[in-house]
């Protein structure tokens, strides 16, 4: 890690569990993690990274020169025995070092999905305040968008920015995507995903998704994340030592922390160290962790948002909802107990097509049953039914062959009016359990 | 072009504003956090604007910063005005809202669970007296005084608009204080993280004898600022006047401030001041109001040192004073190459009032003269002058 101007964001994370602890314990734990009085989420001390590369410096730098440079003069107390012959060291004048280290704060943590797959969480306002700070070196986009959004976007579940979806995971509240309502909301997202991509590099897959909500939301989706140890002592005969039991809290392996470093000489600085272990309980391999700065280039064009995934939804989800509900209802006055029955049949069924055999397939069968090339005096109950259905979710006014006489999926779908259609299903189906009847 | 700046530090990190006590083990090994001390900010934007220049805190490479910062001089408590001035400084909430220290005179009612409201100012009653210690039992003779039930003393700081009317000497009586008039309880400006250290000998891989300690790192709260997008955090405001002007392209960007113990960082801004004085609409409003009134404060903007009289004012020594517990502070000098804590200072708290008659010869003009010939002055003007240019003891002045 080399580290050439005065400021500079350096991204650490844990090869395995790490415990920060607190200076006080919990009712069912012994040692928690320090966490931030604010937001509720842990961090890494400034003085534990400092104190574990004073360390690192001090077995490479036999001379302790580059040492006093970066960190200073130890303290008195810790000069005095400097030698083996256990001789007092004479007394130095105290001096500051160079390198200012602040504390580590949380990026992103991993959490597991229902489905097993792992995605990653990260606090809005950590991620705002590290762009307040690379502002210091370099250009930044700002996302004043997205931070709107998420407050004025509010509602019975809590709004979060999945990328490129969100994750199906455990939490005690509802969560709901982000609706991307403008061209300059979605811009300021792929922006926003530029930065991360450049501050962790390949450090977080790319084909793991991640979550992006408010510090406060992240706090409680924190307790699901951080593991639990129960460590003891074992004496010479293998067994337990008397009161040794402790509950230790740690962070979870994977997780990502940015750290301010302010160097404070001309000179680069080069550290070299690839693995350093920071926190409590080293004997116990916890704690290794790693360190880069975070890239002043933006990453190459393949680390962008992918084009299936981030996507311009146009039309919200309160819309669809009125809109399936006006035209169920429209269906619901009609006299026609056997169309209703159909439809509500056919939309289910739908749905379980969309899932075993996918979106095109789905809607292929669905346009296939609705014999576009028949004439609407001749068609049956069943063929009315899939005909109203397509046109309700493809905003066909007009009959559902094109002009020119071409099946309606000569061109794909694009992931817009996939989107959309999707979120009229659902409503569709809602409605349907209670309209027609 | 102006030499008067409004300068907003911003901390990024928790910071580490200590009481001066000793953190080793057998002396409670714990520290206590306190409000910065007023040469903790001078050093702040000293140190920044030195190294605007490409000089060092040392006599020897002084000469590219003395046009603006005046003479080199290690001395905190020498005073004076031909060298750069801290003016006051007071905290600004993440609205950019400005917030002020209660006035120590005015009495809080906080029934539980409700918001505090302002109580019964004391009404000063035996007023032919030098200022002078009292007991208890003789307080009735100097103030008309009824205790109130719930009566507290919360740290609360204050909106500009209510500290206006205070320093106007309005009745204020059930003013809520509730973050929404802007007037917010410590907790919701900073709070505290303890965090214990020890020392370690990473030679031997085990910790240094007698080296346990524990320090109270302050956290600022900080937000999302919806309007500009920005993060934002609870920050200092404070006020420099430098001899010459600083050049606008260097203070125009954003730069990092250290700030307090382990070298703290905040984000620094200067802006340019137009007009005479800082809070100069403040002291308008409290000239406007002199007709009638009996006499003059002093509000300590910033902490003063406790010196071996009361503060006088035009050689006028107090009548009356509501003033807070002492505070302690030292820090650290300025050689960098021999590095000790100053000597510790006593000081009355910010937030303390002074009050003194008008002199009987004086016309509502002289009354205006006074009140802005002191404003954001040190409480040692005219005096000793001492710690003049570190910011102790600046203050605002009102009227009862």
């Amino acid at each position: 890690m080399k580290i050439s101007q005065p400021h500079q964001i350096v991204v650490i994370q844990l090869l395995n569990n790490a415990n920060f602890g607190a200076a006080s314990g919990k009712v069912t734990l012994d040692r928690p993690t320090q966490l931030d009085a604010y937001l509720g989420l842990p961090f890494i001390p400034n003085s534990s990274l400092r104190g574990v590369m004073r360390n690192w410096w001090e077995f490479q730098d036999s001379q302790a020169l580059q040492t006093e440079l970066l960190f200073g003069t130890k303290d008195n107390c810790q000069n005095k025995k400097d030698s083996a012959s256990e001789e007092p060291a004479p007394e130095k004048d105290h001096k500051t070092g160079k390198l200012v280290i602040g504390n580590g704060e949380l990026l992103a943590f991993p959490l597991l999905t229902r489905d097993g797959s792992r995605c990653w969480v990260l606090p809005l306002e950590t991620i705002c305040k590290y762009i307040a700070i690379e502002k210091l070196y370099r250009e930044t986009t700002g996302i004043k968008r997205v931070i709107n959004s998420f407050y004025t976007q509010s509602g019975e579940n809590i709004t979060a920015l999945g990328i490129p979806e969100l994750p199906s995971i455990t939490a005690p509240f509802g969560l709901r995507q982000l609706s991307i309502e403008t061209d300059a909301l979605q811009a300021e997202i792929q922006s926003l995903y530029t930065v991360l991509c450049r501050w962790w590099g390949d450090w977080i897959p790319q084909n793991e998704a991640i979550t992006i909500l408010k510090a406060k939301d992240v706090q409680i989706l924190w307790q699901h994340a951080a593991e639990i140890r129960d460590l003891t002592a074992v004496n010479k005969q293998k067994t337990a030592l008397s009161q040794s039991l402790r509950r230790i809290e740690t962070i979870p392996e994977g997780s990502l922390f940015l750290s301010l470093f302010t160097w404070l000489d001309e000179n680069e600085l080069d550290f070299s160290g690839d693995v350093i272990q920071i926190g409590s309980n080293e004997g116990t391999a916890l704690g290794f962790s790693r360190m880069k700065t975070t890239s002043l280039l933006d990453p190459p064009t393949k680390h962008v948002i992918p084009d299936y995934t981030i996507f311009h939804i146009k039309e919200l989800p309160h819309k669809s909802m009125e809109k399936m509900h006006q035209q169920l209802l429209a269906i619901a006055r009609e006299n026609n107990k056997n169309f209703r029955k159909k439809l509500k049949t056919i939309i289910r069924d739908l749905g379980w097509r969309l899932k075993k055999d996918g979106y095109e397939p789905a809607i292929a069968f669905a346009l296939a049953q609705a014999h576009p090339n028949k004439d609407t005096s001749q068609l049956r109950d069943e063929e009315k039914a899939y005909r109203w259905l397509l046109k309700t979710l493809f905003d066909k006014s007009n009959d559902i062959r094109l002009y020119d006489g071409r099946p309606w999926f000569y061109a794909s779908f694009d992931e817009a009016e996939k989107a959309v259609t999707m979120q009229r299903w659902e409503w569709l189906k809602k409605f349907s359990e209670t309209e027609l009847i | 072009m102006t030499t008067l700046y409004s300068v907003n530090l911003m901390p990024i990190d928790p910071i580490l504003f200590g009481d001066n006590r000793s953190s080793r083990a057998g002396d409670d090994h714990m520290i206590r956090d306190q409000d910065p001390s007023p040469h903790t900010i001078y050093g702040a934007i000293g140190s920044n604007i030195i190294s605007m220049f490409g000089a060092k805190n040392t006599e020897r490479h002084w000469e590219t910063v003395k046009n603006v910062l005046g003479d080199f001089q290690p001395d905190i408590a020498s005073g004076s005005p031909n060298r750069s001035e801290l003016l006051g400084y007071h905290f600004m909430d993440t609205n950019r809202h400005s917030l002020f220290p209660l006035p120590k005179h005015v009495r809080l009612i906080a029934p539980p669970g409700n918001d505090p409201v302002i109580g019964e100012s004391m009404v000063l009653q035996k007023l032919d007296t030098e200022l002078a210690a009292c007991s208890l039992s003789e307080f009735p003779e100097f103030f008309a005084f009824e205790p109130e039930e719930h009566e507290d003393e919360i740290d609360i700081h204050i909106s500009s608009k209510l500290l206006e009317a205070l320093l106007c000497g309005k009745d204020c009586r059930g003013h809520i204080l509730k973050p929404e008039n802007n007037c917010f309880a410590r907790d919701s400006l900073f709070k505290e993280e303890v965090r214990r250290g020890l020392g370690m000998d990473y030679k031997r891989n085990t910790t240094c004898e007698g080296i346990l300690f524990s320090r109270p790192y302050r956290r600022f709260f900080s937000d999302l600022h919806l309007d500009s997008g920005e993060w934002r955090a609870v920050s200092i405001q404070a006020y420099f006047k430098t001899l010459n002007p600083l050049n606008t392209d260097v203070i125009a960007k954003k730069k990092i401030a250290f700030l307090g113990g382990d070298r703290g960082r905040a984000f620094i801004e200067f802006v340019p001041l137009q007009r005479n004085a800082p809070l100069a609409e403040l002291l308008q409003s409290v000239q406007q109001v002199v007709s009638g009134t009996s006499g003059f404060f002093i509000y300590l903007l910033t902490p003063a040192v406790r010196e071996n009289d009361w503060p006088a004012i035009d050689n006028q020594p107090p009548i009356a004073a509501a003033i807070g517990k002492a505070v302690s502070i030292s820090g650290w000098n300025t050689d960098p190459n021999n590095q000790h804590p100053r000597p510790m200072l006593r000081l009355i708290p910010a937030g303390s009032t002074f009050f003194y008659r008008w002199p009987t010869s004086f016309n509502d003009d002289q009354k205006k003269e006074l009140l802005a010939k002191y404003w954001m002055e040190p409480v040692t003007r005219g005096n000793t002058e001492n710690f003049r240019n570190s910011g102790f003891g600046r203050i605002l002045t009102g009227v009862w």
